[in-house]
């Protein structure tokens, strides 16, 4: 080529030299460089995968990390990072392992909600059973009417009226609340209405 | 473009077209042998690639390692739709790419004297291609690229735009504007005016 400006450029490249030569097993080199990123990539994937069980566990439970323990045998360890093995079946077995880890963890995680909604449905149970019963509110509720009927005929004939109207009342306290404390109290007062006329009401 | 295979006992063999196709094939099957044949044919080339991009300076075993890893780490994705040759380059020109942007490790390199095999070189006394090669440097990577590929690398102003993915127009346009920065410096370092 007759460009000078080219010619200049080749001929600074060629003054350059070739550079320093590469070291031997560059191949090998790349392919354990490419194994360890593999490693250090699985490892950090499977570390977050664990940390987000994790949490997402403690959340679901609703307690703070730290106050809890979970509770589950043979409890596995956090993997640890180890990013310079380079055999490929070691890598595999590390893979299996922490494999296993995430399927313990999920197990126990897996317990424990369970063990949370029983929990919760006992005590929904609990709270069923402390409940009042119906029948026997209603019957509270009767005798307070039937109370207060008997305390306003008391009033009425409590200073020593004895009258026709008072026995009426009082009968009919005994006939509309018959198993209340008042309809009781309204035949005491029917008797001594009864005895004090002489049995003429 | 043919490979040059160094095989146990510095006999070297070229590697013709048929011969890397099957290499390809098996290092695509995870075949580390055939990969490591194909690193030992390849790697001069990227090697003297990288160090011409970089301004035959800085650390190109890094770049070279970090090129074969590319390949290593997608060799399901290469689908032979041109030589392993041009893809090669094409990464190489990518990772001294990503090496430039990273200008910081750059200029800590830089304020380290005497530190890579290219020390040495801004202090060019009176050797003119050292001045080239200091000019040529300094130039924006867009036009180092195409003097690199086209000067040196001797390939055509297409195969550089399909390398650098761009039209021939535009390589054509940066070739022409390198050209100028060059005569400019040049000039002005007091290199004979008549060989530029």
């Amino acid at each position: 080529m007759s460009d000078p400006l080219a010619r200049l450029i080749r001929d600074a490249d060629a003054a350059a030299g070739p550079g320093r030569p590469l070291a031997d097993g560059l191949a090998d080199r790349v392919r354990r460089k490419a194994l360890r990123r593999t490693q250090t990539r699985t490892t950090g994937v499977t570390a977050s995968v664990l940390l987000l069980v994790g949490l997402g566990g403690w959340w679901l439970l609703g307690t703070a990390p730290g106050n809890t323990h979970v509770a589950s045998p043979g409890e596995p360890k956090l993997p640890a990072v180890t990013p310079t093995v380079a055999d490929p079946a070691e890598l595999r077995a590390e893979i299996d392992r922490l494999e296993s880890d995430i399927r313990t963890r999920e197990a126990a995680v897996d317990a424990l909600l369970a063990y949370e909604r029983s929990r919760a449905r006992l005590a929904e149970l609990q709270k069923e059973l402390d409940r009042p019963d119906p029948l026997e509110e209603l019957r509270g509720q009767i005798a307070g009417v039937a109370d207060v009927a008997l305390e306003s005929a008391e009033r009425r004939c409590g200073s020593g009226v004895v009258s026709t109207a008072c026995a009426a009342t009082y009968r009919r306290i005994v006939d509309l609340f018959p198993q209340t404390p008042a309809a009781d109290t309204a035949r005491q007062r029917l008797n001594e209405i009864e005895t004090s006329t002489g049995g003429v009401s | 473009m043919t490979g040059t295979l160094v095989i146990t006992g510095g006999i070297r063999v070229d590697v013709t077209a048929s011969e890397e196709t099957r290499l390809w094939s098996a290092c695509a099957d995870g075949d580390a042998t055939a990969f490591a044949r194909l690193v030992t044919a390849h790697q001069g080339h990227v090697a003297r690639l990288a160090y011409r991009l970089v301004g035959w300076s800085g650390e190109v075993e890094d770049i070279v390692q970090d090129v074969f890893l590319a390949v290593w780490t997608h060799r399901a994705r290469f689908r032979g739709d041109c030589r392993l040759s041009t893809w090669l380059t094409v990464l190489t020109v990518n990772q001294c790419r990503k090496r430039h942007r990273m200008r910081w490790l750059w200029l800590l390199r830089q304020a380290t004297p005497d530190a890579e095999f290219g020390s040495g070189e801004h202090r060019h006394d009176g050797d003119a291609t050292a001045v080239v090669r200091d000019a040529i440097r300094q130039l924006p990577v867009a036009y180092r690229e195409v003097i690199v590929l086209r000067y040196l690398e001797d390939l055509p102003v297409e195969r550089v735009g399909e390398i650098l993915g761009v039209r021939p127009n535009t390589v054509n346009v940066r070739l022409m504007r390198a050209r100028q920065r060059l005569k400019e410096k040049l000039g002005h370092v007091g290199v004979d005016e008549g060989a530029i």
